[in-house]
């Protein structure tokens, strides 16, 4: 149990305390379930493997105790608790107490357990039997209005723009927020998203402090040139025709995405980081692939409180169909069909500094606008400073993005050449997770 | 690509963005490279497209190109190889946990897994030591405990960082300098030193701090043949004898002149006001006469002897020197005796062999009133080591389940005390869970007891990962 070279079992059947918190939605919940995850609050529990459930009755501030289900399938949770959250901190304790083995195995669930788990199955049947391909007529239509409203909106922009350039950005630091909220309230209603979510971060730009008036001019100027892009949306080849719309905003739909080609490859879950804009919670996951050698970013998103998607657990790797979202140079993907069960990690090959750098210029020569680009890195040495900086046998140097967890990196690697996942940005290297002898430390 | 590191062009981009290119025009063709030669194909009638036009050239250009022009850096040496064994992964995620938890329980756990760490030689894995050095860092109370679980590495990642290599430096044993040193460190040196140096004692009874003094009489009390005993016992001799007065034999006392101290400077304490100087003398020598004298002197028994009744008044006097005279020759036939008077007197208790005092406790604690019950309880969880035997832990959840229900608040603080001297296995936990319940639901017993088990149950938990 303490030898650092020992190898990690997989028992698929109970899950481990790392995949427990994994779907917590927030720290707060996760430090709630931590502690309810002792026998004290809970009486009448038990788990079934088939159908795979978990239940409990957990003591509250209140008179009676809360009923907890969780359908280890889904995962799906169930709590009689006030709380807006799932999992809640009941389900949380609940599987941290099952996982460390404290929960007795039972024969059949108890009939609420049966009863809820049915009408779940119900429901998902008839989602699944809902028709997925609308009306076309209706749907062409609808494609029709919605670009005859972004080029009248991208037009907008186009003037607002050039009106910026013509009588001067100095006005712009001290103007703060206000104006662009209205110029991005209209690409919003001209069904541009993209766009008002760009427009949104030129106010950062603006009061980012030193060197800003540099920064919100490349903002500016890159704006303008997925306005000209839009404008001549058919002249474009096809791939950056799709990373223009993209960018402006228009949607994608995950099942034509999975209707595509994949690419087949054991993808090894290098990186996993959340974000949280106020409104919404986004999971990004790291995925490289172990032959093919491609790194692809997959997205997943949960309105705050819900969990998110927890089946890519860094430190796994996948046999899986990975299909890439049309654009001019190709990142994020959706993972189609797994081939089988996660797999333990082995080894995996990451770039030098050198074709980190031409990696990085060959995605911005394809696609101009890029800002993230997932990366595997080998055989790296980090160095303390301000900035931090990483150094390969080469003698090559990059800075990177500051962040605490880089005091991780030294820690692991132990001042030795180590493999990290980062996302090469403008500024830098952003360092995501890093490899040890047993798997990914991911932040 | 032409030399995109000049910036003076851009600067000028800039300028004329902030400006307006209705006040400043700007030409691109005089953009450097290709930038310049793609920037002067832009329509020149229009200006402010042609300068986004050619920004947004520069731009895409400067991002794709540069190498991110680094200094050269200097790499820090590797760490050594470790030689500790590191904890495994369930206990990581475990340290992890606590290591994010901001509330009081945690922080106890967190102490406690330190501790066990060590205990068991294992060092913490290194994805943890950034956490538990930023720990030692901002809570200097944890300093000691990071530092027993560092490791060959953690030590190397501390030295990294300036901060970090401060907050352990400072070692507690650091010797301070003797010239400088306070009265109390030099009594807290000389208890330490249980020294029977009959010299060095000699030296410390002139010393002037009355707390070095102290602790030399204290140490004496173990030399019966010393001359400073000797001394006393010619003073302390002849102040009792025994009666019989009204046809009961009574303890008499002929007080000593406190005008002639034993020594001088006189080792022992001030008179305190209200006690009369004589009978201060005669605690105090009562106090570092070997108790044996007393026996041979009257031939009796030690029961007999407390038993005795003393004339005029001195019985307080004469038994606080019996008592600081047990205490300080471990004399137990007298501390026996002197208990039956004063069955929660803990240096007395102190002096007795462990199963006795704990059979003295499980006595006191099995008693119906409340008021020694609550007594009893606070003694065992100060005089008994952790963790207790079962006797005793069985004892005291009986007393509290089954007793008159005590104040609400002493409930919490009860709750800590059983948390550290309770013992983690599987039936002691039972114990508590089963005294739980013989609580009302409502009654905050039920939940603090609950609580306690629960950390009973985590702590067993805890050091099973760390195996």
């Amino acid at each position: 149990m303490s030898d650092p070279l020992g190898t990690v079992t997989f028992v698929p059947a109970r899950w481990t305390a790392e995949q427990v918190l994994a779907v917590a939605p927030d720290a707060a919940s996760a430090a709630a379930g931590r502690k309810l995850a002792a026998p004290g609050p809970w009486s009448d529990t038990g788990s079934t493997a088939d159908p795979a459930a978990l239940w409990g009755s957990c003591a509250g501030s209140g008179k009676n105790p809360y009923q907890t289900v969780v359908d280890l399938a889904g995962p799906a949770y169930k709590c009689s608790c006030p709380s807006r959250k799932f999992p809640c901190k009941h389900a949380l304790g609940l599987l941290l107490l099952w996982s460390a083995g404290q929960v007795p195995d039972a024969s059949t669930p108890s009939d609420a357990v049966t009863s809820w788990l049915e009408a779940r199955g119900a429901r998902a049947t008839k989602a699944a039997e809902r028709p997925s391909t609308p009306d076309p007529v209706a749907a062409a239509r609808r494609s029709e209005d919605r670009a005859a409203k972004v080029t009248a909106g991208v037009q907008d922009l186009d003037r607002w723009l050039r009106d910026g350039v013509r009588t001067g950005l100095a006005g712009a630091e001290r103007a703060g927020y206000a104006q662009l909220d209205g110029v991005a309230a209209r690409l919003v209603d001209a069904q541009a998203p993209g766009l008002a979510g760009s427009v949104r971060r030129l106010a950062s730009v603006a009061a980012s402090g030193e060197g800003w008036a540099s920064r919100l001019v490349e903002e500016y100027a890159l704006l303008h040139l997925l306005v000209n892009g839009h404008a001549r949306l058919t002249e474009l080849p096809e791939p950056l025709a799709a990373t223009v719309r993209t960018r402006v905003g228009y949607p994608v739909r995950v099942d034509d995405v999975l209707a595509t080609a994949g690419v087949r490859d054991r993808w090894e879950v290098v990186g996993l980081r959340d974000g949280n804009d106020g409104r919404l919670t986004t999971r990004r996951v790291h995925l490289h692939g172990t032959s093919t050698g491609r790194d692809a970013l997959v997205l997943s998103f949960g309105v705050a409180g819900q969990p998110l998607d927890a089946s890519l657990v860094p430190g796994t790797r996948l046999d899986a169909d990975v299909h890439f979202y049309p654009g001019a140079h190709p990142v994020r993907a959706a993972v189609g069909t797994r081939h089988g069960e996660p797999e333990p990690t082995g080894t995996v090959a990451g770039l030098d500094l050198a074709g980190a750098t031409t990696a990085w210029a060959a995605a911005v020569a394809a696609d101009p606008w890029t800002t993230e680009l997932p990366l595997l890195l080998t055989g790296v040495r980090a160095v303390p400073g301000d900035p931090w900086h990483v150094v390969d046998a080469s003698g090559q140097v990059q800075p990177l993005v500051s962040s605490e967890r880089l005091w991780t990196v030294l820690s692991l690697s132990g001042g030795l050449p180590v493999t990290v996942s980062a996302v090469r940005t403008p500024a830098g290297l952003d360092i995501g997770g890093a490899r040890t002898d047993d798997g990914w430390v991911t932040w | 690509m032409g030399d995109l590191v000049s910036t003076a062009a851009w600067d000028d981009v800039v300028t004329s963005a902030l400006l307006g290119t209705d006040r400043r025009m700007l030409d691109p063709g005089l953009l450097p490279g290709e930038v310049g030669r793609l920037g002067a194909e832009l329509p020149a009638s229009d200006a402010p497209g042609r300068l986004l036009g050619a920004a947004a050239l520069w731009t895409v250009a400067a991002r794709a190109g540069s190498a991110l022009a680094s200094p050269a850096v200097a790499p820090p040496e590797p760490s050594p190889p470790e030689t500790g064994r590191v904890a495994g992964p369930a206990a990581r995620a475990r340290l992890d946990g606590l290591l994010s938890r901001a509330d009081g329980e945690g922080a106890t756990l967190l102490t406690h897994w330190l501790r066990a760490a060590a205990e068991r030689g294992l060092v913490a894995p290194p994805a943890c030591l950034p956490g538990l050095l930023e720990l030692a860092r901002t809570q200097r109370r944890y300093a000691d405990g990071v530092r027993a679980v560092l490791g060959a590495r953690g030590r190397w990642l501390a030295a990294q960082r300036a901060d970090w290599a401060d907050a352990l430096g400072e070692t507690p044993e650091a010797p301070s300098d003797q010239t400088r040193e306070t009265a109390a460190d030099r009594a807290r040196r000389l208890r330490a030193s249980a020294t029977q140096d009959e010299a060095t004692l000699e030296a410390a009874l002139a010393d002037r701090s009355v707390e070095v003094r102290t602790v030399a009489v204290d140490l004496l009390g173990r030399l019966p043949d010393s001359a400073f005993t000797r001394d006393v016992v010619l003073r302390a001799a002849p102040a009792l004898r025994i009666e019989r007065q009204r046809l009961r034999r009574t303890l008499v006392v002929t007080l000593p002149d406190a005008d002639v101290p034993v020594r001088k400077p006189d080792p022992f304490p001030a008179t305190p006001t209200g006690t009369g100087r004589g009978a201060w003398l005669l605690q105090n020598l009562i106090g570092a006469t070997p108790l044996d004298h007393w026996e041979r002197a009257t031939g009796t028994t030690p029961q007999d002897l407390v038993d005795l009744p003393v004339a005029d008044d001195l019985h307080p006097a004469v038994r606080a020197g019996w008592l600081q005279a047990a205490a300080r020759q471990g004399n137990r036939p007298w501390a026996r005796a002197l208990l039956a008077a004063s069955p929660f007197d803990r240096f007395l208790l102190d002096v007795l062999p462990e199963d006795e005092r704990v059979h003295r406790l499980l006595a006191a604690l099995r008693a119906s009133d409340h008021a020694s019950l609550t007594t009893a309880f606070d003694l065992a969880v100060a005089i008994v080591p952790a963790p207790w035997p079962t006797s005793l832990v069985d004892a005291a959840l009986t007393a509290i389940s089954t007793g008159e229900p005590w104040k609400t608040w002493y409930a919490t603080q009860v709750h800590g005390q059983l948390a550290a001297v309770l013992p983690d296995d599987e039936r002691t936990e039972a114990a508590v869970r089963a005294a739980a319940l013989r609580r009302f639901d409502s009654d905050p017993w039920h939940s603090a007891l609950q609580r306690t088990a629960d950390l009973l149950f985590t702590r067993r938990q805890m050091l099973e990962e760390l195996r």
